[in-house]
């Protein structure tokens, strides 16, 4: 297992087209709190990399820092050949729905609609029209074994249920990046399995460019390479 | 509510529902168009044109003002769904269209409601209809509450949403 820790800034200028997500002197604190200090990290595109770590360590920081969910203190994020650091709120949240599909470890469905609703909204963020948010939204529900839930509010879903569809919501735009924090800590055995299958080479994440922070083994076990933090942040 | 699926509105209206827009939400922009949209009506016909003109700048203002109430509302109950939406990809202009989009709708019917109503109070009270004034007042009335809708929409959510 690679540590992060040791991860150095490159020796020449990199190739940006051949990385989904690169950092550069990355700095991200929160007040006396530093979380990175000069992080240098590069993805390349098509790959699967897990990053496993004690709670409180970081990792959804970077999950967050990756999806432009947060704005580093310091240096530069360029994600598929993009420096979304220079983005604005706007600009950022248009190329997070056409680039990231995200799992996020806080739930961010919305409670009031339906399954079926909540995997059509980042379609229309996309601006998809709608013959084809259907067909698509469909086939997401067939492929990850959530169609017979489609119509059920995600308010009365349980835990394990909600993360299906959450995960089914990062999938359903296609996006090239997916980005899943802890993705089958609330499921049971069964949908484990569902997710694992997905993330072992299916075609709905075949070529995709794949980062996960998980405790889970079999999940790292997937991954091309494993990174591992093992300080909690102070 | 269920809503049809793919159909062209149903991007905008599932945003709005996200929001915690309600059928309740919708019916105070109508009742409060309808009730200002229909008092001017009445009162336009008795007044001259300096009158008028104050009578539809207060129409605006009146209009507009519950347009912002109602949209700063939303998003003082809503910020973290619109924090959520936006982790998905929503921008301010699409979740600005799809709270314009339903509201303006409602205020559009409110304030045509309320101006046929003021039309049919001003016969009963024995006002003299001209036909071609009383379509100037109606257009200029309505218009002016469309208008007020939206402006009060757009300065309710344009600032909040950005930050």
């Amino acid at each position: 297992m690679a540590q992060l820790g040791v991860l150095k800034p490159p020796t020449r200028k990199l190739d940006y087209d051949k990385f989904s997500i690169v950092l550069e002197h990355v700095r991200k604190s929160y007040g006396a709190s530093e979380v990175y200090s000069d992080l240098h990290f590069q993805l390349l595109r098509g790959t699967f990399v897990a990053l496993m770590g004690p709670i409180g360590s970081g990792k959804t920081t970077m999950v967050n820092l990756f999806a432009g969910l947060e704005r580093p203190t310091a240096g530069t994020i360029v994600v598929q050949g993009e420096d979304i650091t220079k983005m604005d709120t706007d600009a950022l949240a248009a190329f997070r729905a056409k680039t990231i599909g995200l799992v996020p470890q806080a739930q961010t469905l919305v409670p009031e609609l339906t399954i079926y609703e909540n995997l059509e909204l980042p379609l229309y963020f996309a601006k998809v029209d709608a013959d084809a948010r259907r067909r698509r939204v469909d086939e997401v529900l067939d492929r990850v074994g959530i169609r017979g839930d489609s119509d059920r509010v995600v308010g009365s879903l349980s835990v394990g249920e909600r993360q299906m569809a959450s995960f089914a919501r990062a999938l359903v735009a296609d996006p090239p990046i997916l980005l899943l924090d802890e993705p089958t800590e609330a499921l049971d055995p069964l949908m484990s399995d569902v997710v694992l299958g997905l993330l072992r080479g299916d075609n709905m994440t075949v070529g995709k460019t794949i980062f996960v922070t998980t405790h889970d083994k079999r999940v790292a076990d997937l991954a091309r390479r494993t990174l591992r933090v093992n300080k909690k942040i102070p | 509510m269920k809503m049809s699926r793919g159909n062209m509105f149903s991007g905008s209206s599932i945003v709005a529902r996200s929001l915690k827009v309600t059928r309740a939400t919708y019916g105070v922009v109508a009742i409060v168009n309808a009730a200002v949209a229909a008092n001017a009506m009445v009162a336009l016909g008795r007044i001259g044109l300096v009158g008028q003109a104050v009578l539809v700048s207060v129409v605006f203002v009146s209009v507009a003002l519950t347009a912002m109430a109602v949209c700063t509302d939303i998003f003082n109950r809503s910020s973290q769904t619109v924090a959520n939406l936006r982790s998905i990809g929503a921008t301010t202009g699409i979740l600005s269209y799809a709270l314009m989009f339903s509201v303006l709708f409602y205020g559009l019917g409110g304030a045509a409601l309320g101006a046929f109503a003021g039309v049919g109070l001003s016969a009963g009270f024995g006002a003299g209809l001209a036909a071609l004034p009383l379509l100037i007042d109606v257009l200029a009335v309505v218009a002016a509450s469309c208008a007020a809708t939206a402006a009060g929409v757009y300065l309710g959510v344009r600032a909040p949403w950005r930050s």
